[in-house]
């Protein structure tokens, strides 16, 4: 059983890590608390139900335009709506809650309230040290694994990547060096908006698609936000997986609800201890 | 020749202006829907909006309902209560301050226990699907359940698993809310008092989607039946799959309404199968195939189950006004249930007022279920029970 608790928990840590990753990745940059996060996902997942489940593409192709257009959404609603509010982190906080009501009702129209299934691409399990291991489960973390080190990748070694991580840590001085700080907000949204977007269409298949699916994950990357620290790559890793396995073994031995209880009061503990998260800078 | 049309046309104009004025002098008469429109909840929600409406479009293009001597065209009023109490009491509020209504379905527990006082103080008839036993007391007058709950029909399924099945070890799973709770009390009691061994009983938030450590704990236990109990449709199909994946090969029962069609398309094919369930409709019959064609053909998609009991309770509430005779003294309405009922429902079945065993008042509209049995992605009336 232990094995099986320490998969489950990786497993279920891979997600909420990439969820988290967008969600840092623009309050490092623009001091905007994302809350329609979770629609950019639940985006990512109803375009997989309809081309792969309805259109019958190619999974990954399907996953790939979820990403896509949640990508583009999210540079639209940056330009149009959260530019003007950089560095006012209550209206962005209220923007964002508008726009995920608008896209979660858009949705509602355009699919109804029920949950939906998309068809399964993966089916079967495989076992690791007597652990069963879901084939498609495994697929979502393999992708996971891949999306964290090329932005890892992209973050260190890319133009783009290393001028967002001058405008988060100070975005006058970018300025003066060079670094046009619109295509940096413009891209922050966009690869968030990608993040999400793929971690809900791989995640489609697995669980059910509806309008208020990405309410869940959403409180989740905040959760594993906070814990690891805002603005905080490796803090957002480490928190994840934090939750992630607690939760695991926590939901085994004991039950959900005290699984969620335990996930908060982490939080309360590390926000007492340490206000900027285990792994976060202090706020400038 | 002028003359004669000019008279022709009087005379048609006359006739069409009686008619108009029929049409406008019949009453109007109200029916209230407080329902989760929107959210988790929509699919019963939209399911208790569009029953009503069906069966207030059928009365009405039969010229209306006649009460007293005079026609009532009835109108439809729903409002949305996202499955929360605050919204549920301003919906009330505007329901019976502004819009005068008399008559409502208040679909959830959540918006019955926020209202069921109010609902007594103000002598507003309503018709609920909510599961708890706690709406009802010796005092309630006005609240009528639109079918059996679990308590009723549980101790027949146990039955039903006990003359008809081997397995003796259960573990109860439902959600971690009222609904939940209650269902969790009453299956537990109804499996021990027929000889089956309870091992565990799970509660889980309703916004979980991995159930995985959750079953990988249940698992160890060694059940031979898992119950899903009070699950959404959907839920109990992402459980039945993620549990066959952990490698359980018992028997999986859901014991609360099973909505076959999305539990399967949930599960898939393959972990849904044998999966025992309670169906609140004979997908078969003729008379649900109507309604579902008519919700279908206004939504645009498959109707939850609730349509069925939604669309019966609202036949009993107009014979029910017919009965007393007066649309606007609904002590007489209420008084009037036990006139209207026994009715058939509009699957043939019979409809009684019951309730006096299990909630201590007779405020409960008796229903037939049916065991169904999930075979080759399809559900198979396997039984009824009462």
């Amino acid at each position: 059983m232990i094995e099986q608790i320490f998969v489950n928990g990786v497993l279920a840590s891979l997600i909420y890590v990439i969820m988290a990753l967008g969600f840092t990745l623009i309050f490092g940059i623009m001091r905007i608390v994302n809350f329609a996060h979770g629609e950019f996902y639940m985006i990512g997942a109803v375009i997989v139900l309809f081309f792969f489940g309805t259109l019958g593409w190619p999974f990954f192709i399907a996953v790939a335009a979820g990403g896509m257009v949640s990508a583009i959404l999210g540079v639209v609603v940056e330009r149009v709506l959260f530019r003007p509010l950089v560095g006012d982190e209550l209206s962005g906080m209220i923007m964002s809650l508008a726009v995920g009501i608008i896209l979660q009702s858009v949705v509602l129209i355009a699919i109804g309230p029920a949950e939906q299934s998309a068809a399964r691409p993966f089916t079967g399990t495989w076992h690791l040290f007597g652990a069963v291991v879901p084939w498609d489960r495994t697929v979502v973390a393999l992708c996971a694994l891949a999306t964290l080190a090329v932005f890892y990748l992209f973050l260190k070694f890319s133009r783009l990547g290393l001028a967002m991580q001058a405008v988060a840590q100070d975005p006058q001085t970018a300025s003066l060096m060079g670094i046009e700080s619109g295509v940096v907000y413009a891209a922050a949204f966009g690869i968030a908006g990608l993040l999400a977007g793929l971690a809900g269409g791989l995640m489609a298949p697995i669980y059910t698609v509806g309008p208020y699916m990405g309410e869940l994950p959403m409180l989740k990357a905040f959760v594993v936000v906070i814990l690891g620290g805002l603005g905080s790559i490796p803090g957002a890793v480490m928190g994840g997986l934090l939750i992630g396995l607690s939760e695991s073994v926590l939901t085994t031995f004991l039950d959900s609800t005290a699984a969620l209880i335990a996930s908060f009061v982490i939080v309360l503990l590390v926000v007492v201890t340490r206000p900027t998260g285990l792994m976060g800078k202090s706020v400038r | 020749m002028v003359h004669k049309n000019i008279l022709r046309s009087i005379a048609v104009g006359l006739a069409l202006s009686m008619g108009l004025i029929a049409v406008t002098s019949a009453q109007t008469l109200k029916i209230g829907v407080i329902a989760p429109l929107t959210g988790g909840g929509a699919p019963w929600g939209m399911a208790a909006a569009e029953g009503t409406k069906i069966a207030a479009a059928e009365i009405n293009a039969k010229g209306g309902l006649e009460v007293g001597g005079k026609k009532y065209r009835i109108e439809v009023v729903p409002y949305d209560d996202q499955y929360k109490a605050a919204d549920a009491l301003a919906g009330y509020t505007r329901l019976v301050k502004q819009d005068g209504v008399k008559y409502m379905v208040t679909l959830t527990a959540l918006a019955g226990m926020a209202l069921k006082q109010n609902l007594e103080d103000d002598k507003v008839v309503a018709l609920t699907a909510a599961f708890s036993t706690k709406m009802f007391d010796p005092n309630t007058k006005y609240l009528f359940r639109i079918y059996s709950i679990p308590a009723d029909y549980l101790p027949s399924l146990v039955s039903w698993m006990k003359a008809n099945r081997k397995e003796r070890r259960i573990y109860l799973v439902n959600p971690n809310d009222e609904t939940g709770w209650d269902h969790d009390q009453v299956s537990d009691k109804a499996f021990k008092s027929d000889g089956f061994e309870v091992l565990g009983r799970e509660l889980y938030e309703r916004t979980q989607k991995d159930f995985q450590p959750m079953f990988t704990k249940i698992i160890a236990t060694k059940p031979d039946i898992i119950d899903l109990g009070s699950a959404p449709p959907a839920t109990a199909g992402l459980m039945a799959r993620q549990v066959r994946e952990l490698g359980y090969k018992g028997v999986i029962v859901k014991t609360g309404a099973a909505a076959p069609k999305e539990v399967i398309a949930a599960a898939g094919k393959e972990a849904a199968e044998g999966m025992i369930g309670v169906l609140g409709v004979d997908p078969v019959n003729a008379g649900y195939q109507r309604i579902a064609a008519e919700y279908k053909k206004s939504v645009g998609q498959e109707p939850n189950e609730m349509i069925l009991p939604i669309y019966d309770s609202i036949q009993v509430l107009v014979r029910a006004i017919q009965k007393a005779g007066d649309v606007n003294n609904t002590a007489k309405v209420a008084a009037a249930f036990a006139q209207a009922l026994p009715m058939k429902s509009v699957q043939g079945e019979e409809l009684a007022l019951g309730g006096k065993k299990t909630i201590g008042v007779n405020q409960q509209i008796m229903t037939v279920a049916y065991v169904g049995v999930i075979k080759n992605g399809e559900s198979v009336t396997v039984g009824k029970i009462k």
